[in-house]
């Protein structure tokens, strides 16, 4: 999938929900994420996190990506997993598959080695959604050709884009 | 598998009806990335744009990347978001830049006008096109901003498109400093991106 582009629809939306769901309450994890390599949230379940999710996203990408680069410089495939710990907060992230990143948050409820056994078993069960996200990818290539935002997409665009980024000052 | 031929949606989420584009912005080091950033989050208004994250050293280069998703509204149905980010531009944090680029929907190269940064400019572009091949990005938009316009060093901008851009793409004086030419790249590349969404 590396490099390759991809949808989510309604049906593997849920799907992915779902898991999410019965992750964060079976580890009792403040919230679950998943984020794509490019640092894009896919999807959020749990408490509603009081940060900016997007520069969340980015953040955990690269720290996935930085420690990726490490265990090839010692001659490691991948890092399995990570976790920070602070007094309040954890953080456990582990890999779905080579695109997608599954991060867990939680407090003191629950025990760092007790998220660990739930993340892994969780991320094999997303990891035969996405599985199937990108079977079906494959095989409607010629259908999803289109994004299907319309025909008056780019001039909307192209006014919005003018509204919100104005000129230079002191032009 | 893709969704489109020629470019990549990074991620198109129908049932939120979210699009997400991941804008990098390329350039030597010390030629204005991240000032370019600080601009657009100081000129955007705060609801349309979230936190800006720079990962930097303690003498305040950029290490990893700078990044700001700016919230461009609802156009056709979708909220389109673009995430911006920039590279380091020091040399030796090549694998740091490759990381950043991989999954990017568009480009702006930042080159430092200035006489003296000249080849480190030659040599940044030729990283990007390196590294946006051994991605496997395919072809994306790309434009330019010549920047540090004022300073007394630089380069006349026909010098720099013949050595930077010689297929003529779209280009853009600037001094982002100041602010001048922030907006009007960006404006460029954001259209550039929403255009090849079809």
């Amino acid at each position: 999938m590396a490099g390759k582009n991809w949808a989510l629809f309604e049906e593997d939306f849920w799907a992915l929900n779902d898991a999410l769901y019965a992750l964060v309450e079976s580890s009792y994890s403040k919230s679950a994420m998943l984020i794509d390599c490019d640092g894009h949230l896919i999807a959020n379940v749990g408490e509603s996190p009081s940060f900016d999710t997007d520069s969340f996203a980015s953040l955990s990408a690269a720290d996935l990506a930085a420690s990726k680069a490490l265990a090839s410089m010692l001659g490691e495939n991948d890092f399995r997993n990570q976790a920070h710990q602070g007094r309040e907060w954890g953080m456990y992230q582990c890999s779905v598959n080579e695109n997608v990143l599954l991060v867990l948050l939680f407090d003191r409820r629950t025990t760092l080695g007790l998220v660990r056994l739930k993340a892994e078993k969780a991320a094999v069960e997303l990891g035969k959604i996405f599985t199937r996200i990108y079977g079906k990818l494959d095989s409607s290539q010629g259908e999803l050709q289109s994004v299907g935002v319309g025909a008056d997409f780019a001039s909307e665009a192209d006014q919005q884009i003018d509204r919100l980024f104005g000129d230079s000052p002191n032009p | 598998m893709a969704i489109h031929p020629i470019r990549r949606v990074s991620l198109v989420n129908y049932p939120s009806r979210e699009i997400n584009c991941k804008i990098v912005y390329y350039g030597p080091g010390l030629g204005g990335k991240t000032t370019n950033l600080r601009q657009v989050y100081t000129a955007v208004p705060s609801n349309h744009r979230g936190t800006l994250v720079s990962l930097t050293t303690r003498g305040d280069r950029t290490l990893f990347f700078d990044f700001l998703p700016v919230d461009a509204g609802c156009i056709g149905g979708f909220r389109v978001r673009f995430h911006l980010y920039t590279v380091p531009g020091q040399i030796y944090y090549s694998p740091n830049r490759k990381l950043v680029l991989r999954g990017a929907d568009g480009v702006v190269f930042v080159a430092d006008s200035q006489k003296e940064r000249f080849e480190a400019g030659v040599e940044s572009l030729r990283d990007l096109y390196v590294n946006l091949v051994e991605n496997q990005t395919g072809r994306i938009p790309l434009v330019f901003q010549y920047n540090k316009r004022d300073a007394a060093s630089a380069l006349s901008v026909r010098e720099l498109e013949d050595s930077f851009n010689p297929g003529h793409l779209p280009y853009f004086e600037a001094v982002a400093c100041e602010g001048k030419g922030v907006p009007e790249t960006l404006r460029a590349i954001c259209k550039l991106v929403a255009r090849t969404i079809q």
